[in-house]
Order: C-alpha cells, then structure tokens, then sequence
C-alpha cells in the first residue's frame, strides 16, 4: 500500500518537473526573459540558471521516477521548489509581475503568479510528504527484515 | 543522509553538460552579454515591462519591406517606411491617443539605416512624439514572437 502510494506520488512529482523544464527547455530565451524579471540575480548569473534549471528539473525529474538517484533527486527537487516559492513570494512582495513560462505559455498577470506560487508550494509539500513516506517504508522494510532473520535464527539454531 | 548529498551532487553534475550545449547551440538561446540601451535606444524588455508605467502606451513602427511585415511583425505595428511615408504618416499621428505614448521603430537589426532614417526623420517633423530606436531591432522580437 506504502509502496503504491509512494510510486504515485513519485510520478506526480516527477512527471510534473519534467514537463515545465521540458517547457522552458524548449524556449530558453523567453525563460531567462523570466529569470530576469524576478530582478533578484546579476544578468549574466540569471541567464545561466534559465540554461541550467530546465535541465535539472528534467534530470531530477527521470531520476526521482526511476529510482536511480531517487533521494538526492528527491532533495534536489525541494530545494528547486523552495527556491522557487521564496523567489515567487519576493517578486510578489515587490509588485514584479513574472512573465513566467513555468509550465509553457507566456501570459502573465497577478493571478497567474499566485496560482505558480501555490503550485510550488504544493510541489515543496509533496516532495515533503514523498521523504517522509520513503523513510516510514524504508523503517518497515528494515524491521521486517530484522524480524525475519530473528524468527529464521529462532526456527534453525546452530 | 551522506550518500542522499552524492547522489544530489550526482544529478547537479549531469544537468551541466545539457545546459551547456543549450547555451552555445539552441536556436533560441539567450543573450549572454547583457543587451545596453544608448540614448534615444531601448530594450524590448524595457519597453514591454507590464510593471514599467513609463512604458504603458508603445507604438511599435517596423521600418522593414513590406513582404516581411505582412509575415511577421510586432504586435499592432505600423510599417512606415521614407517611400510610404507620406501615406503612413497620417496613421502613425492617429495612433497617439494618449500624452505618454512612446514610438518605438524596429529594422531589421542595430545597423538597419531605415530604421535610423525613419527615426530621425519622426524627431525631426514630428516633435511632438517620443521616438525611440529597438536595440537589436527585429532580432530581438523574434526571440519572443513565434
């Protein structure tokens, strides 16, 4: 059942990242536009992060699906989340209007901002609740192993 | 929690190389030097801002051929050039409905001389408009029309 939920949410999560860094991937001029817009890094530091984030959200993205890397992916992701909720809450703060292409499009408006800043924040409390499940099961699975090589020891005494 | 911090280093190492080749090869990659507007110049990104009141009411006037307007332009864009200026001039004065509208003129890139031309020749005969040239001209609204 853990195990179930726990595929679930990876491919909610992960499926999520690699389609908006697909998105902005596919358009990384309009995107550093956006970068740019939040006013919060040097220019040149801007446009290498708008080069370098799809990519990881993409990366991150297989890696947290597949299992291969899955925890560092895992904490990779919520950095980017978090990252990107106090990023969103500060140009929201400030009045900047994003023009963010964060999930493809380029439309813009106050309400399109909020509606990114829940969907980070939401993203940052599932990648929460998916490190607390994969800790619950993994203490299952190690329990239930030790209990299993108790009982084997119990069963053939040497 | 240690091996968690490899692996995390793992997937910020891989997504260099892509990122790299995005950079230097994507068709629309971003500017790496940063754009500078002189005077009289401004950036599409200045002259775009939402969040910029300066910059609420432009007029986008595209100097380039005919054939090329009809295409591809800005959005509402008029397309004066010197050998259709006496027919255009008209609509470009009509377009001025507010005090602070600001004309932009685009060529086909910094060194179009139409676009020069057309912009001298409005700040000459037209003092009354705000006339600005687009640094990289045309270049730069191709990156965000598509």
């Amino acid at each position: 059942m853990i195990r179930a939920f726990l595929i679930i949410i990876r491919l909610v999560i992960g499926g999520t990242f690699i389609y908006a860094g697909y998105q902005k991937a596919l358009d990384p001029y309009t995107f550093s536009q956006s970068v740019i817009a939040f006013k919060m890094l040097p220019y040149i530091a801007s446009v290498t992060l708008s080069v370098y984030l799809p990519w990881l959200e993409i990366i991150a993205g297989v890696c947290l699906i597949t299992g291969f890397l899955g925890r560092g992916a895992t904490y990779v992701l919520l950095m980017l989340a978090l990252v990107f909720v106090v990023a969103r809450a500060s140009a929201l703060m400030r009045g900047i209007q994003i023009n963010c292409d964060c999930f493809g499009g380029n439309e813009s408006g106050h309400d399109k901002d909020v509606n990114g800043f829940m969907i980070d924040a939401l993203l940052a409390f599932a990648l929460i609740i998916e490190l607390w499940i994969t800790r619950l099961w993994t203490a299952q699975k190690t329990q239930a192993a030790t209990t299993n090589e108790n009982t084997a020891e119990i069963a053939s005494p040497r | 929690m240690k091996k968690a911090v490899i692996q995390a280093l793992i997937v910020l190492l891989i997504a260099i190389a892509p990122a790299i080749a995005t950079g230097l090869w994507h068709p629309n990659r971003p500017d790496w030097s940063e754009p500078i507007a002189g005077p009289g110049q401004v950036l599409l990104e200045t002259a775009r801002d939402k969040n910029n009141a300066a910059w609420r009411h432009t007029i986008w006037i595209d100097t380039r051929p005919f054939e090329e307007y009809r295409i591809r332009t800005a959005p509402d864009a008029i397309n004066l050039r010197m050998d259709t200026w006496d027919k255009l001039i008209v609509m470009v004065r009509q377009a001025r409905q507010f005090s602070d509208t600001k004309f932009v003129v685009f060529g086909e890139d910094d060194n179009d001389p139409n676009a020069k031309s057309v912009a001298e020749r409005l700040r000459k005969e037209e003092p009354q408009l705000d006339v600005y040239t687009l640094v990289r001209g045309w270049k730069a609204w191709e990156k965000v029309i598509r």
